[in-house]
């Protein structure tokens, strides 16, 4: 049976009692992406500043949700600023696979690696929030960011910095 | 249904005199104060921390009650908050189970304690 301990790891209550990366950037150059989870109410807003050559050089916070959704946005934005988007991407696919449901998962089995072109993806501290898979209606408290993310760099390649 | 009603307007009494006692201006009810004003339920936000998070920790201790917008976003936004937690109560609950849900809240406030 899972605990809360599973799902509220000190890491992650830490990242919700002190979000990093609060705030707002100048739009543009940034880019301005929005998340909704409708069901639960969940809101997640990120500032992405991509520059010329593909380095996500800032990432800013905002939204608010439970401490779920809001660590988990403290945490991706953690990991991903600073880094090409190449590395982001995978960071995505990676965390996503993390919050995939297994049934080895559920039964507490650690053996759910990542495959193929994910090896070596570090997730490091993002792996405090594998416990949330045992609790399945809370997966998108803590997919909402990298879906948000996901969303941003996916529109943001599209239209390129101005000039 | 007399007895019904009793029970539910003597319960509902009960309970909002407990969460007002042990926590103050940290929970915020929602609704009419007068008990003959409004049912069996009461919707509330714990300061600090958010419905579903309330949620999870009260299922722990066996408590269950409802959280989020309760098919009423509208509302939720008139009041500005981002949801609520509710309880409810019925002929099968007593003051025992309002006891166990003020106890499981202040479990909760112990956990996210700031």
């Amino acid at each position: 049976m899972a605990g809360l301990e599973d799902l509220y790891r000190e890491i992650i209550l830490d990242h919700y009692r002190a979000p990093r990366n609060r705030g707002e950037l100048p739009t543009p150059p940034a880019h301005k992406v929005e998340g909704f989870n409708p069901l639960c109410g969940d809101e997640v807003v990120l500032y992405l500043d991509v520059d010329d050559d593909g380095l996500l050089r800032d990432v800013r916070t905002g939204g608010q949700g439970c401490s779920i959704s809001q660590a988990s946005t403290s945490m991706m934005s953690a990991a991903v600023k600073g880094k090409p988007l190449a590395e982001a991407r995978q960071l995505i696919r990676a965390f996503k696979g993390l919050m995939s449901i297994h049934e080895s998962k559920l039964e507490g089995d650690a053996d759910g690696e990542p495959e193929g072109p994910l090896e070596g993806v570090r997730l490091g501290d993002l792996e405090a929030l594998q416990g949330v898979v045992k609790f399945p209606v809370r997966i998108k408290c803590a997919t909402l960011a990298w879906n948000t993310l996901e969303q941003g760099l996916d529109e943001s390649e599209g239209s390129p910095r101005p000039a | 249904m007399d007895n019904v009603a009793a029970h539910e307007v003597a319960l509902t009494d009960y309970a909002l005199r407990a969460l007002r006692s042990r926590f103050g201006e940290r929970l915020t009810i929602y609704g009419p104060a007068d008990v003959d004003r409004r049912g069996a339920t009461i919707s509330f936000l714990f300061e600090g921390i958010h419905a579903h998070d309330i949620s999870q920790v009260v299922d722990e201790h066996g408590v269950c009650v409802r959280a989020g917008h309760h098919c009423a976003k509208p509302l939720m936004r008139v009041l500005g908050v981002p949801a609520t937690t509710r309880a409810s109560f019925y002929v099968y609950n007593d003051e025992s189970d309002v006891d166990a849900l003020v106890e499981s809240l202040a479990a909760a406030e112990r956990f996210f304690a700031i």
